[in-house]
């Protein structure tokens, strides 16, 4: 009994490394499904590269006018007027951006990607709400 | 959370205080399980999509007294069998096993970072923290765990955790030694 019990003690712990690990393939690698995944795919690398330049006006355009925006470790929730007054010293004061492998749902005009970002030490999942508006996709919200 | 070493940590201590000295070493390994099992929903988090808010999230329903109280059923049901249902000892070890796994949430609920925990899971999903918040919160990825950060929050958790349990340990032990010359000078 003791010895089965190691065992899976063993993989369980064997599990929760590997599980630590993460998700570590870039966005770059992913593969899009339809002409609307490779849209989301390309404001999200819009997105990275407008944090990772430091360049606020680029990631204001990806921004739904009416969207909510989860920020900082305490996860308050901003709107696109709110979030855009503090995104320059954000932007100056976080670390760079890597977006990894994302798991997209498009419904009409709506989409979820759940898409795992490392920053400096962060390794987390955010989940992005796009919307389709006028031939183009917005990112409406995110949160984590 | 506080780093799965320092889960482990309470469950030895508390082990330590449960135990008669007759405990098998399968006692002591799912001590450690019990303390440690409610992180196992990081593998959702990190591996299968589930963000950490969703109610099989990251400090989710698996960090609720609920859960609790379902694993240390299903542990001593499972590993204890020859324990007769409902007896004393079947309870010492239901209630012994609740405790730990829900240590976990609580311990959870004393640090600074991430989301809060769903205590009250499953009537709500709301995240609750403790109003003191002591306790440096542990990095998930393994990565930033063996930097300086994770050595930050090894010495909040040594100052918060491990220093208690060490004086539990030592009061606990003066105690039994006490009880043994007591009883020893009157027999």
């Amino acid at each position: 009994m003791t010895v089965i019990m190691m065992k899976q003690l063993v993989f369980f712990i064997v599990i929760t490394v590997i599980a630590s690990c993460g998700q570590n393939e870039p966005l770059t690698n992913y593969e899009p499904k339809s002409p609307q995944e490779q849209a989301l795919k390309s404001i999200l690398l819009d997105f990275q590269d407008g944090v990772n330049t430091l360049d606020a006006k680029k990631i204001e355009s990806l921004i739904h006018p009416k969207a909510s925006l989860m920020t900082g470790r305490e996860r308050k929730t901003l709107s696109k007027e709110e979030y855009v007054k503090i995104l320059p010293k954000r932007l100056a004061g976080n670390p760079s951006v890597a977006l990894g492998k994302p798991k997209m749902t498009v419904s009409g005009d709506k989409a979820e990607v759940k898409i795992y970002m490392t920053r400096g030490n962060y390794n987390g999942l955010v989940v992005y709400n796009m919307i389709l508006e006028d031939n183009k996709w917005y990112i409406q919200g995110w949160k984590y | 959370m506080p780093t799965i070493i320092t889960h482990s940590v309470i469950a030895l201590s508390s082990s330590y205080g449960f135990s008669s000295g007759k405990e098998s070493l399968k006692f002591w390994i799912l001590s450690i399980a019990c303390s440690s099992l409610p992180d196992a929903d990081v593998i959702g988090y990190r591996w299968l999509y589930i963000p950490s808010y969703h109610f099989f999230g990251h400090r989710g329903f698996f960090h609720s007294p609920v859960f609790a109280a379902l694993l240390s059923l299903f542990i001593v049901c499972i590993f204890y069998r020859k324990e007769v249902i409902f007896s004393n000892q079947w309870w010492k070890y239901v209630l012994y096993f609740f405790i730990l796994s829900a240590s976990h949430g609580l311990l959870d609920a004393l640090t600074n970072g991430g989301n809060g925990i769903a205590l009250l899971s499953p009537i709500t999903n709301e995240r609750y923290f403790f109003p003191w918040t002591p306790i440096e919160v542990s990095p998930l990825s393994i990565k930033a765990f063996f930097s300086q950060r994770g050595f930050t929050v090894l010495i909040s958790e040594m100052i918060w955790i491990w220093a208690p349990c060490l004086l539990f340990i030592i009061f606990l032990e003066l105690k039994r030694r006490k009880y043994k010359y007591v009883k020893g000078f009157l027999l």
